[in-house]
């Protein structure tokens, strides 16, 4: 049964990850124009033969199901082909850029968690209280704004007024940890405010649906203390919505980190997939495109998993 | 109807706010000091200055005037490509719950895997081949909010189709046309305001991140996201070139959040009390 469980989760993944390989492969060969002259330029893409030559490089010069076999095939070898202007492998660029993307994100849930967890218990504990509005006010307005909006109020009051962290950037951890973190630390928070403003209100809601049940009644009534009723009993059972606001938010967190990314120059995935766009990179933007949204699916899927192993009702 | 609205606390607030963002995107032109696109050297990245209220971009631009004319493109967005869900979505959620079988079953599965992908990934997809533009970003964002729209007309078409009223007035020879628009339609009213103002705000979220990357509203036409992005490297020149379109940024969407919010109280009193 969990084993079925499982497997019929990874398949979706499987199914998921072709759908945008193909989705990606059809709006290159579909588009407006030709991209071999689109990446040339009006100059050099009235040269048939340099046209001809980009075209092979693009790989578009074989019939359409070659091609659509042949990108089908090198997905699953993770051969995303070259940069047009440098000839450097894509898996090489995404390789340097994708731990950077991850730690971002990484460190904002880690962030969002931890500020959402306890404002959300502080609101629960103190229903109806000052405090309870302030949380749930500053909740509303952190899901309003746009995250780069907040960025910008924070490079403007921290790093500009204040003094306090570095504006944008980044440093390499071997280099110099302490300016590495300095550097994370604006971009994490950012993202992970929104986040944090949803765990805040689903742990506020869910602990207080756990709190007017009988149970706690019971735990109270034997004269347990509120601190231990609270923590050991009442939390545990509103973690599980806490998985179920990252599952929910990861579209939100995605998003957050290609604008955050580009806001702080923060030398990740999306910049890269950015850059790639301006340029007109198509290697580039097809392979970071086709990671991205796979790593979305994996942690979709995983987020499902381990929702139905905590809750086997969900399966 | 109205008055339950202008009586809700909320709904005013909002709408004292997107009112006038409405009307000066709609007269914008008539009011600008400046030439939004006029360059002037002599002025780069200044604060307030005489003729400049807000001061001037990099280029020497007027900040006021570009802010007036940079709601446009975002309306523009915003309904368009609300409009383009609505039609969309009402449509094929009104095909699939009549249709029933594979079709049905095609569409409700097509639409689940849109909705499995953030927006903002697949608008940066269509973006980075086909080009940016506000032409693009309304069928985008358009076509990317269906699914929403779909999936509440379907749900609904399959309850009230099975209602003994529907099925009489079928049995009586009532068209499927009439049934829609005065059965369906009718009843599911209220979630599709709500998904609208949802829809609505969602569309210029991500017209101003697109546009904040460079890749949605095309310069020199101004728009607020690409302001923001733009001011971006001269927040130590002049901090309130990138203050001002946050400013707006911000309140706006405030406002039209919370008019969603507004919405939700007033025609959905289930979830009032919550």
């Amino acid at each position: 049964m969990l084993l079925r469980f499982v497997t019929k989760n990874i398949g979706v993944a499987v199914v998921q990850i072709i759908i945008v390989a193909t989705i990606v492969f059809s709006l290159l060969r579909f588009m407006p124009g030709d991209p071999a002259v689109l990446v040339l330029g009006t100059e050099r893409g009235a040269d048939p033969e340099a046209v001809a030559a980009m075209r092979t490089t693009l790989g578009l010069d074989q019939p359409l199901l070659t091609q659509y076999l042949g990108w089908m095939t090198d997905i699953v070898r993770l051969d995303f082909g070259q940069s047009l202007f440098n000839n450097i492998d894509v898996t090489t660029y995404i390789a340097e850029r994708l731990p950077k993307t991850l730690e971002l994100a990484i460190a904002a849930i880690i962030i969002g968690a931890i500020i959402g967890i306890s404002l959300g218990i502080i609101a629960a504990v103190k229903r109806g209280s000052i405090v309870d509005m302030i949380v749930s006010t500053i909740a509303a307005a952190g899901m309003s704004f746009p995250v780069y909006v907040t960025g910008t109020a924070f490079i403007l009051l921290i790093s500009l007024q204040l003094n306090l962290l570095p504006a944008s950037g980044y440093t390499e951890f071997s280099e110099d940890p302490i300016g590495h973190f300095q550097r994370l630390l604006l971009p994490a928070i950012t993202i992970a405010l929104p986040l944090a403003a949803s765990i805040a209100r689903m742990t506020r809601s869910s602990m207080l649906e756990v709190l007017g049940k009988d149970f706690v009644q019971t735990l109270r009534a034997k004269g347990l203390a509120e601190k231990l009723v609270i923590y050991k009993h009442v939390l545990r059972n509103a973690i599980i919505s806490v998985i179920t606001v990252i599952g929910l938010e990861l579209a939100n967190l995605i998003g957050g980190t290609v604008l955050i990314e580009f806001l702080f120059n923060w030398p990740g995935l999306s910049t890269l997939l950015v850059e790639a766009i301006n340029n007109r990179n198509y290697p580039i933007i097809q392979g970071s495109i086709i990671v991205i949204a796979a790593f979305y699916i994996l942690i979709n899927r995983s987020v499902e998993i381990i929702y139905g192993l905590m809750d086997p009702r969900t399966r | 109807m109205l008055k339950r609205f202008f009586r809700n606390r909320t709904f005013l607030v909002s709408f004292i706010i997107l009112l006038p963002v409405l009307i000066v995107a709609l007269i914008g032109p008539l009011i600008i000091p400046h030439d939004p696109l006029a360059i002037n050297q002599n002025a780069v990245l200044k604060g307030s200055l005489s003729g400049y209220p807000l001061g001037t971009d990099e280029y020497g631009r007027d900040i006021l005037s570009r802010l007036i004319l940079g709601i446009r493109p975002t309306m523009l967005v915003a309904f368009g490509a609300t409009i383009i869900a609505f039609v969309g979505g009402v449509t094929v959620g009104v095909i699939a719950g009549y249709a029933r079988g594979i079709l049905e079953k095609a569409i409700m599965r097509t639409i689940d895997i849109i909705l499995c992908f953030p927006p903002i990934l697949l608008a940066l997809m269509v973006v980075g081949f086909w080009g940016a533009g506000v032409k693009n970003l309304i069928l985008i964002i358009g076509f990317l909010y269906i699914p929403y729209f779909a999936r509440i007309t379907h749900s609904a078409t399959l309850q009230v189709k099975g209602l003994e009223y529907v099925q009489s007035e079928l049995s009586l020879g009532a068209s499927h046309f009439r049934v829609i628009t005065k059965a369906i339609l009718p009843n599911i009213m209220s979630p599709l305001i709500i998904q609208i103002s949802l829809t609505i705000a969602a569309a210029i979220l991500l017209e101003s991140g697109l546009s904040f990357l460079g890749l949605g509203v095309v310069p020199p036409d101004p728009s607020w996201g690409q302001m923001i992005g733009d001011a971006r490297g001269y927040i130590y020149n002049n901090p309130m070139y990138v203050i001002w379109p946050s400013l707006c940024l911000g309140v706006t969407m405030l406002a039209i959040n919370l008019m969603g919010d507004s919405f939700r109280d007033i025609l959905d009193p289930k979830l009032k009390n919550r």
